[in-house]
């Protein structure tokens, strides 16, 4: 049942969170505004109260978090002699980030099923050339608001489309996957996918022709169609792929993040300096006060945004 | 007289004979000797050698002798090969720590996780294989018993031991051998070879073998029971470079290779020696596109184009990075050099996130241009005050020697909640005599040299100031 967003301030909250939500990707594009981490949202907050909520009640409570860090703690110590360095840190981190990578890669691939009979309209088992242009056609006609045949930024649209039944745009946002795969949902998706000359634009002759290239590539056998196994293969590849960079540059955070902790700068990691961290991370979702942060209590202030103005200050915020 | 007659005319001759010799499967072993005669009992002896070995590198023979020796502790009786390349990987691993030949459960696992993989998408647990991994890693080779890999390390052990015999049975002969993509060349006439075993229009792949080995990991950037295996993790590399390494011996060109694979780019020229020499791949989504090469110093010696590619002198740059106050960030810095307003190469960059590298605004301007230039691999950690020392080898992306001519050596320093600063002056390459530059706030006295090239990196290079 859509529940009618009931105040203005809720809708754009809402809208703002698909906008803002950029995806996770390792790749670097050539931004000339820094993407802001750890701002935060409401998204933000959802991901803090997933990572912690032990008891499954949608809250984290004070207890909850000082256990879960004491346990995490104990895992990056990998050599027992209570000294953390950062191949500990890393390599507890890592472990979470590739059980997640895991099951985010299972449902990608179980999905992909899902996708290929949507595309295979006469349902024999083979996506032709046909069916898989016209698929494309109106993946762009739909993205395309505006009619002017190209995608640009200014396609944006407040309103994403429902992924799957059941889920709503109103309600709560989910916690953000490990693995981002670019989608032909949203502009930014097709932007990213399609957009190779980086102007900022996907017109239809580019899609097409990036469209079909894609299909000559995974039509491994050259048959002129698509089975379901050439389809997952390719997929796969790219998800493989997706899943590689991230990894490294999530690995990569960690080491910052370890520097940036290590106060002292003597590679080692001291449970007071770690728990310090986690006590402020978890004051500022804590707002009211009440040693118990729910998805319902209202978010910390914002910082100053520094981007916009020319005397940039960079701010980095340390989450361990 | 006569015995004289025919030695002068045998050795004018010079003949090269060639022996094939059995390979594990279809592919042969090729062996040229020039310079002497062979005999048929000779040859016989080297193919009956090769025979005996070459099954004990099948699946079968093999993983039935690697359990003996994790129940038991010794390899069969007979299993002279393997436990020769099991002591040999046991020693480069406690020496070196890059490679090991350890996770043989792990390989095993992995060959049944991809047939299954095949139908149903599954992969082995990453977390579960690391954790044991780390397990295995702790162990001493001699306390408890480890499950071998070792079928890839006692084929370069294998080729090892033939060459040794037949430069025993041929000692003044002039040896070429040939397995694949493999190459060993003991002459004193030099081979020219191609490092990936396929003619590119890069001249950085074309290289002249003379007294030593080439061979490559990670060609096919392959998934599956031939992939490279990342020595720390359980897990086959995926997405890393190829790797093509020559050396004095295949054992080592083949545990170098492997490492180089998956060693950090950073750290890709540490385990190197005078003696070896590496270029790499990387990985590309594309197989059509243009190949991003990088070559380690001593590889550019032995190109076939060496004279266009050496390079006599390296630019030293000594940096002063002026105390701050005690809460402040260290700088990012970057220096490059231009010429004609467009960045030509870059000598230097502190700092690690790539995300901060626009704060660097005037060289982000021009480096932005450069599509593909991996800035986040040449990057370094940002130092603290005091005065540092950087060699650069005076070479383009490409590998190209810098060509002699007029630049700007650029400097820019950027610090959060502190200033930028820009520093520049004008650089005639050959560098005649050292350039001084001093700043104001960002950045101290800079000093530019030259040194032979040769010289290595300063080891004490941080002088903590205050």
């Amino acid at each position: 049942m859509m529940m009618q967003p009931k105040t203005i301030r809720h809708f754009l909250l809402v809208s703002s969170l698909y906008l803002l939500g950029q995806p996770a990707t390792a790749q670097q594009t050539n931004n000339t505004a820094p993407t802001r981490a750890h701002q935060p949202t409401l998204q933000a907050k959802i991901d803090f109260i997933a990572e912690f909520d032990q008891n499954g009640d949608g809250q984290v409570s004070h207890s909850e978090f000082f256990t879960e860090r004491q346990h995490r703690l104990a895992l990056m110590d990998l050599r027992h002699n209570a000294q953390i360095d950062v191949a500990g840190y890393q390599a507890e981190y890592a472990d979470r980030l590739d059980q997640r990578l895991a099951a985010d890669r299972k449902g990608q691939l179980k999905q992909t099923e899902v996708r290929f009979a949507a595309v295979d309209k006469d349902q024999d088992g083979r996506i032709s050339s046909a069916e898989y242009q016209s698929s494309g056609q109106s993946a762009f006609r739909f993205i395309d608001s505006n009619k002017d045949g190209q995608i640009s930024k200014t396609d944006s649209k407040a309103d994403p489309v429902p992924q799957r039944r059941g889920q709503n745009n109103a309600e709560q946002p989910r916690r953000r996957p490990a693995l981002v795969m670019p989608t032909t949902h949203s502009v930014s998706g097709m932007l990213a996918m399609y957009d190779t000359d980086k102007n900022g634009e996907v017109s239809a002759a580019e899609y097409q022709q990036i469209r079909q290239q894609a299909f000559a590539r995974t039509d491994a056998d050259q048959d002129g169609s698509l089975s379901a196994q050439e389809y997952m293969q390719e997929f796969t590849d790219r998800v493989d792929q997706q899943i590689a960079s991230t990894r490294s540059a999530q690995l990569k955070q960690a080491q910052v993040r370890f520097k940036a902790l290590d106060k002292d700068e003597n590679g080692i990691l001291s449970a007071a300096e770690y728990h310090q961290s986690g006590q402020r991370m978890f004051s500022r979702w804590d707002t009211d006060q009440n040693r118990l942060v729910s998805a319902s209590e209202a978010l910390p202030e914002a910082e100053s945004a520094p981007a916009t103005s020319d005397k940039a200050k960079k701010t980095t915020r340390t989450a361990p | 007289m006569k015995t004289a007659c025919c030695l002068l005319f045998c050795t004018s001759l010079a003949q090269a004979a060639t022996v094939t010799l059995p390979g594990p499967g279809p592919l042969p072993v090729r062996l040229e000797v020039t310079g002497t005669e062979i005999s048929k009992a000779e040859q016989l002896q080297l193919q009956q050698y090769l025979e005996q070995q070459w099954p004990w590198l099948a699946d079968a023979r093999y993983w039935s002798a690697a359990e003996q020796f994790a129940a038991t502790g010794t390899w069969p009786a007979d299993a002279v090969l393997l436990r020769q390349a099991w002591q040999q990987c046991e020693a480069w691993w406690q020496q070196q720590r890059s490679y090991h030949c350890r996770f043989g459960a792990a390989r095993k696992l992995w060959g049944l996780a991809s047939q299954q993989a095949a139908a149903s998408g599954e992969l082995p647990d990453r977390v579960k294989l690391r954790r044991e991994a780390r397990q295995l890693l702790s162990l001493q080779s001699d306390a408890v018993r480890l499950l071998p890999d070792l079928q890839g390390f006692a084929q370069a052990v294998l080729l090892d031991n033939l060459l040794t015999q037949a430069k025993t049975l041929w000692p003044d002969a002039s040896l070429q051998l040939q397995f694949g993509h493999w190459r060993a060349q003991f002459a004193d006439t030099a081979l020219t070879v191609q490092a990936f075993g396929q003619p590119t229009q890069n001249p950085l792949t074309a290289i002249r073998l003379q007294q030593q080995v080439l061979l490559q990991a990670n060609v096919n950037h392959a998934i599956g029971p031939d992939a490279v295996w990342h020595p720390l993790e359980a897990w086959p590399v995926q997405y890393g470079p190829a790797v093509a390494v020559t050396s004095q011996s295949f054992s080592r060109a083949w545990l170098l290779a492997q490492a180089l694979t998956a060693v950090n780019p950073k750290a890709r020229t540490q385990s190197l020696q005078q003696t070896d020499a590496a270029l790499w791949r990387e990985w590309q989504q594309d197989p059509t596109a243009a190949p991003q090469l990088q070559a380690s110093a001593s590889w550019f010696d032995q190109l076939q184009a060496a004279t266009a590619y050496q390079q006599s002198q390296q630019l030293q740059l000594q940096l002063e990075l002026p105390v701050q106050p005690r809460q402040a960030k260290r700088p990012y810095v970057s220096a490059w050099l231009s010429q004609d307003g467009q960045w030509q190469a870059q000598l230097l960059l502190l700092g690690e996130q790539p995300r901060w590298y626009a704060e660097l605004r005037s060289w982000w301007r021009q480096a932005n241009q450069q599509k593909g230039q991996p800035f986040d691999q040449l990057a370094g950690a940002t130092r603290r005050a005091g005065v540092h020392q950087f060699l650069w080898d005076a070479r383009l992306a490409d590998g190209r020697p810098l060509p002699a001519g007029d630049y700007i050596l650029h400097l820019e320093a950027a610090r959060e909640g502190g200033g930028r600063e820009q520093l520049k002056l004008p650089l005639h390459w050959p560098l005649s005599h050292p350039l001084v530059l001093q700043g104001q706030h960002e950045l101290g006295q800079v000093r530019v040299d030259v040194r032979p090239a040769g010289d290595p990196t300063p080891t004490a290079a941080v002088h903590p100031s205050g």
